[in-house]
Parts: C-alpha cells; structure tokens; sequence
C-alpha cells in the first residue's frame, strides 16, 4: 500500500469513526447521567438526517442562497432537539426508576415508531441533499480525489467533542450535572431541579444526535431504517470505551473507524467481524472498557 | 393518445394475449403462440365485461384478495412500495373494466422481516385473511424460507425477484403455487458478465463492491463464473464486502480504487447503492475505472444527475420505463403516464412485475372458466398460468412450466437530459439481453431448451460454455 492511500484510508477511518461518535457520545451520556439505554437514538438520527432534507429541500426550492442550507443542518437538529424536549417529561422519565431492561423495550418500541413515522412521512425512497456536497467540491490529496465536505465533519466533530469536555468539566452546570449524575437526592436536597437539569440534558444529547444525523446528510442520504446499523456499531463503542465515558467514546470510535478502515483495504473479508474482535478482545481484558468505571455489583 | 383510448387499448391487448394462446394452454411453445392474436379476440373482452355486470354463473361473489408481502418498514421499503404500488394499480384497472368475472380485487398489505416473520405473514394471509393471492420481494433469505409453506398452503405466490439458487435448485425445483415475476437472482450475474465481455474486451482486472449476505455473494460468485468462459483474461483483483444498509461506502471506494481495476461490478441496491454513487463520484471512482450496477436501478427514482454521472452502465432486471421505447409501444407509455400520475414516479421494475403477474392471474382464472364453465381452484389456475404468456409494459412475458416470468432483460449507458430529472439510459446504448442466454435450460420453456436438457444445475451449464 502506497503512502497516499494509507493517507486516504486514515480519513476515511475518521469520517466512519465521527459518525460513530456523533451517536454513541450522546447515548454514552444519557445512560452516564441517567441510567437510560436509549435504542430510539437511531431513530432521532435518522430524524435529524430527514428534517434536513425537508428543510434544505424547500430552501433550494425556494430559491435562498447556499448559506440558507448550511443554517438547515442546526434547524434540524433542533427539530430533533424539540422532539426529546417533549419526550422526556412525557416518556422518559417514567423510566428513570424502572430497571435499564424496561428503558431498551420502551425505546425499541419508539425507535420502530419513528422508523413509520418518518416513512409515512417522506415514503420509502432514499431522500438525498446533494447540495452542500458538491458546493464544498472535491480536491486532489497527495494523487487522490477527495471530498472535502468530509473536512467540515471532522472539524464540526472535533468542536463538539471539545465543546462537551469544556461543558461538563469547566462549566459549573456540568459540574452539577456529574454531581447530580452520581447522587440525585443529594443534588436535590442541595437545591438543583433535578427534573428541569435532566430535561436540559436530554435536549442536549437528542440535539447531538440530530445534529449528526443533519451533518452527514449531504455525504449519505436519508432513507427508512438509517438509523439501525449506527445504533448496533455505537453499543460497541459504548461497551470498548467504558460506559459514561466521554473520552472513551472518542478513543473507541477512532480505533472502530481505523480498524476498519485498513481491514477493508487489507483484508476485506473480515469487514464485520473487525469490530466485533475489539469488542470481544475488551470484554475478556477490560470488560468496563477502555476508559469505564470500576463498579461493583453493589453499586449497581 | 388521449388517456382513456390508451386503456381501452390496454385492456383489449392484454385480452388479445388471454385468447391468443388460451386454448393452446399446457401444449407447450411455439412461435405463433408469440404472434399478436387476432382481431376477434376484443369480442371475448367486451363479453367478459357485459358478464361482469350480472357475475357469471357459479362465480364467487367474495372480492379476490391479495395480500403483498414485502418491506413496509425499514431500509427496503422502496421495495414494498414498489410491489403495492404495482398491485394496486392492476387492481384499481382490473376493477375499473368489472373485475376478474365480476370479482373486484382488494389489496392487503403485511410487512415482513426476518424468515419467522415472513413465514408468518404468509399463513396468517392464508389462514386468516383468506387471500386468493399473495405477491411481494421477499429477499432471498426469505423466498428459501415461506416457499415450502406456499406449497403446503396451496395459494399462488407471485415472488418479484427474491429468487435464490437455492430456492430454484434445491428447495422447489417443481413448483405449482410459487411464480417468479422477476428476473432469478441468479440470471442478473449472467446478464452483467456479458455486458462486461461484450463492452469491455480489453480488460483483464475486475473488482467487487457487493452486499455481505446470499444476495451480493451470489451476484459476485456467478458473475466470476461467467466471466471465466466469456472473458477468460479477466483476474479478481479485490472483494470488498460493506454490511447490508451501509452508511459509508469511502473505505471500500478507496480500496477499489488502490487495485486500479479496469471494471468495477456492483451489486449494491436501493439506499446502499445511492450512498455508494454519491460518494464514489466524490472519490472519482466513476472517472478513473469502468462500473457496472446489477441492481442499482431499483432505487430508480433516487438516481439524480448529481449522483449518478454520465457512462455508468446499469442493469434494469427485466423492465426499464424507456424500454420498450415508450413512443414504439403504447401500453407502456400508457404504464408510465398513468403510473407518474398516481405517484409521481417512474415505475421500478418491481412494479412492472407485480402488474403483469396479476393479469396473468386475471387472465388464467378468465381462460379456465370459459373452457370448464365453473370458477377454478388454485391448483386449475396455477396450472393455467403455467406455460401461457402475458402481455405486459415490458412486451410479451412467458411463463414457463416452473413459473418464471420471462422477457429480454433491459440495460444500457446512463447519461443525463434535460427532460428528467434522474439520471437515464442513452437510448443509443439501451440493449436486451436474450433470457435463453441467461437462464438456465431447465427453466425455459421445452422449445428453447435445446440441446441441454432438463435437470441442469445452473453452475453446470455455465460451465458447458
């Protein structure tokens, strides 16, 4: 393999590897904060990806400048955003007592409702926004055509990864917020609304994920059942790079993408079975992940 | 034409194939039964439709259920929308002329999912709904899995692709109740291997981009097969392998583009394929090598300018709406006019499949009565719609003792026009491939089955080459 195409591979392993992150950072914080395993995270993804579409398909309908569009990829991730706003008073926090099993059932379900919401909606054909894709263009790395849409995920990903450390480990709100994660009756009796505090947070990662689904939008396309594969692969990042774990989720989504990436390259056969080796390799030798915490069936 | 004349002229064309080889029915073909019928058929027609108003005698009064059994939900939706968007069609026309004897047609449709699933959408169709007939693309994990429970079920199953190796050879080499509207799985290979022989002589180093399960395995498998007798230079040089519903396609892009093949053959479909086309143009994989889409074209309507380029050659299974050419064949101009009008959309090849597979069924049903004077069972009207033909938008379609569906098999160049806003075929490169070419001898009807022979393994006849 020449050095231009390991060069190549290593960015496409970081554009597979931010996807991943994208996802699996804001389940990774809902079940830190909350003890929610959130499966109905694809579904919000693929949400995201749809209301985007909608959005930039009538924008470039009517006629609006290219900024127009870019502004499309935050206004639907807010649309997601309002989703989670609403359902985490009426669903979710029903689900904040009940053990983790009745939380995967009950997002399952709604994971399947949105899947048939959004194709009642938009029908079954994949939906694609090509606009931004091409706007940004393609340029020759080191003898190699390569689109360079794929440089605005890598910086958007990186901001929002930095973006979050700074929140929860510079903010007195994400003080709080990890406070709150580790005893609620305590951060109640100290004065924090815990309802209000959980209700923020869920808007935050739900408009992660939106944002995910809306940023990779122009490089894919949108299309019924997006967000099931993404799902899966974001458990095992959760489970390689410790549950709850910020960084973990990054570490675990650049060597998925990586790994994958040159294994497609070198041994293709074992495309799928790449990341499941990881994951098998962590639970023998750590099985609390690469950055996870220690517990104890107790503390459990 | 205006609309109504185009289906009147519809209707009397599709009643010219019922009597055109009507009686002939279980004798096997001949040339003449592919010659238009005559004139005096209409007449059956229009006495068909007076009876329709006062039901004949001894025929039900119950509408004729039939039940899709597809995706509704999930990645391959499109392809459930496809089948009922085709069975409904036929219906709503069907019911528009009187129905089948006097009996409306209702569509039901019931999502599938994994072979459990499946199978038990198709008994509780049986069992509980009651259905005459069930049509759907099952997949091909699928089709292996509900066809022995169609024949023990004794209700008509018009698959729309989904056709496994397994399923043709193994599981039900005889079968009554399962049809196969669509092009066999197992032909498409064949079809792009000699696309890649005929347009590319030259080259010597073909590559894979093709879905990890029995399909893209399939397609890659017996596309090799075949070019080892028709193009016997031509080396692998990689496989690459992306997960069913893939989201990104740049690694096996890049890869395929380190190997610098001289053709690239695809077998990714639907979703897949219109990620794969974005982001292969992106990475330039369309101008630095030759590719050849097996099964892209199912996501028709998804495949804008900007995502597919000009000179990607595709494959249409057995229908693409520009061929026949519209303007030469009425009936499908009349398809794709009426169908653009009920969905804004050009009809994908499951469609054209599902259509003509119920009025075959129509037909059949109609061709028994009138010899036998009482309505049929299953067995009478699987047996009628063997061996027959139909006239459909994609030009005469046989029906051959197993209950394949067959017509010459659409393909060509894509380029871009004005008038459409997806990428087309260049008229100046669309091409059918012949189905003797492509299916094996067992399938065909007896005429065409010279000198192999029945019984053949499809691997065994390529290798007779």
């Amino acid at each position: 393999m020449d050095t231009s195409t390991a060069v190549i591979i290593i960015l496409n392993g970081l554009f597979y590897a931010f996807s991943l992150f994208l996802i699996s950072i804001g389940l990774n914080m809902l079940y830190g904060l909350m003890r929610i395993l959130n499966i109905a995270h694809g579904g919000l993804y693929a949400i995201g990806a749809f209301s985007t579409w909608a959005l930039m398909n009538a924008a470039t309908k009517a006629g609006y400048p290219i900024y127009v569009l870019w502004l499309c990829i935050p206004a639907g991730a807010f649309v997601v955003g309002l989703i989670g706003f609403f359902l985490e008073p009426t669903l979710f926090r029903r689900l904040y007592k009940l053990r983790e099993e009745y939380s995967l059932l009950a997002t399952f379900g709604l994971m399947l409702v949105f899947d048939d919401v959004l194709r009642m909606i938009f029908g079954g054909s994949p939906l694609s926004a090509n606009q931004l894709y091409n706007w940004v263009g393609v340029e020759t790395i080191l003898g190699n055509a390569y689109p360079m849409y794929n440089f605005v995920i890598y910086v958007f990903a990186a901001s929002v990864a930095l973006g979050l450390w700074a929140f929860f480990y510079r903010t007195k709100m994400g003080r709080i917020l990890r406070g709150t994660a580790q005893d609620r009756e305590m951060s109640t009796c100290l004065g924090v609304n815990a309802s209000i505090l959980y209700t923020q947070t869920f808007f935050l990662t739900i408009f992660i994920v939106g944002l995910g689904g809306a940023i990779y939008l122009p490089a894919t396309s949108a299309y019924s059942g997006m967000g099931f594969e993404p799902i899966v692969l974001s458990f095992a990042v959760m489970i390689i790079g410790g549950l709850g774990s910020l960084k973990g989720a990054l570490v675990a989504a650049s060597i998925i993408g990586l790994v994958r990436a040159f294994g497609i390259a070198l041994i293709p056969e074992l495309e799928l079975a790449v990341v499941f080796l990881i994951l098998i390799i962590t639970l023998i030798f750590r099985p609390r992940g690469l950055f996870g915490k220690k517990f104890t069936r107790e503390e459990k | 034409m205006s609309e109504k004349a185009s289906r009147r002229d519809f209707v009397k064309t599709a009643a010219a194939g019922i009597v055109g080889f009507g009686l002939g029915a279980g004798v096997g073909y001949g040339a003449s039964q592919m010659m238009a019928p005559p004139p005096g058929v209409a007449r059956t027609v229009t006495v068909t439709q007076t009876a329709a108003a006062k039901p004949p005698k001894g025929v039900p009064k119950e509408p004729i259920k039939i039940g899709i059994a597809s995706w509704f939900t999930g990645p391959s939706t499109m392809v459930g929308e496809a089948c009922l968007g085709g069975a409904q069609f036929a219906a709503d026309e069907i019911n528009k002329a009187g129905g089948i004897l006097g009996r409306k047609i209702e569509v039901l449709k019931r999502d599938i999912g994994t072979p459990d699933v499946t199978v038990e959408a198709v008994r509780r169709y049986v069992l509980e709904d009651k259905v005459d007939l069930m049509a759907g693309d099952t997949g091909g994990s699928n089709a292996n899995a509900i066809v022995p429970h169609i024949e023990q079920l004794k209700t008509p199953f018009f698959f729309q692709c989904s056709t496994t190796v397994k399923e043709v050879e193994e599981l039900n080499p005889n079968p009554l109740y399962v049809f196969r509207t669509g092009e066999q799985n197992l032909a498409e290979p064949n079809v792009a291997a000699q696309i890649i022989a005929r347009e590319f002589p030259n080259a010597t180093k073909i590559a894979g981009i093709n879905p990890d399960y029995v399909y893209g395995r399939e397609a890659m498998m017996y596309s090799m097969m075949a070019l080892n007798k028709l193009a016997p230079n031509m080396k692998s040089v990689l496989e690459t392998w992306p997960a069913l519903n893939a989201t990104d396609f740049s690694s096996h892009i890049t890869a395929v583009l380190a190997a610098k093949p001289d053709v690239v053959i695809t077998a990714c479909w639907g979703g897949d394929f219109v990620t794969l086309a974005k982001q292969a143009t992106a990475y330039g994989l369309f101008k630095e090598t030759n590719v050849v889409s097996i099964l892209g074209a199912m996501a028709l309507n998804s495949l804008t300018k900007d995502i597919v380029p000009p000179g990607v050659w595709m494959l249409h299974r057995d229908y693409y709406f520009m061929a026949p050419a519209p303007n030469l064949y009425p009936l499908n101009k009349w398809f794709v006019t009426e169908y653009r009008k009920r969905t804004n959309k050009y009809p994908e090849f499951d469609v054209m499949q599902v259509f003509s597979g119920i009025f075959a069924y129509k037909q059949a049903i109609e061709r028994v009565y009138a010899a036998t004077g009482s309505y049929p069972e299953n067995d009478e009207i699987c047996r009628a719609i063997q061996n027959s033909q139909v006239v459909s938008p994609a030009g005469h379609r046989v029906i051959t003792s197993d209950g394949q569906f067959i017509n010459a098999l659409p393909y060509g160049k894509t380029m871009h026009h004005a008038d459409y806003p997806i990428a087309i075929l260049d008229p100046k490169t669309v091409g059918f491939i012949q189905p003797e070419t492509v299916y094996n001898p067992k399938s065909l009807p007896p005429v065409l089955q010279y000198p192999l022979g029945t019984g053949m393994k499809y691997s065994d006849w390529i290798a007779t080459w």
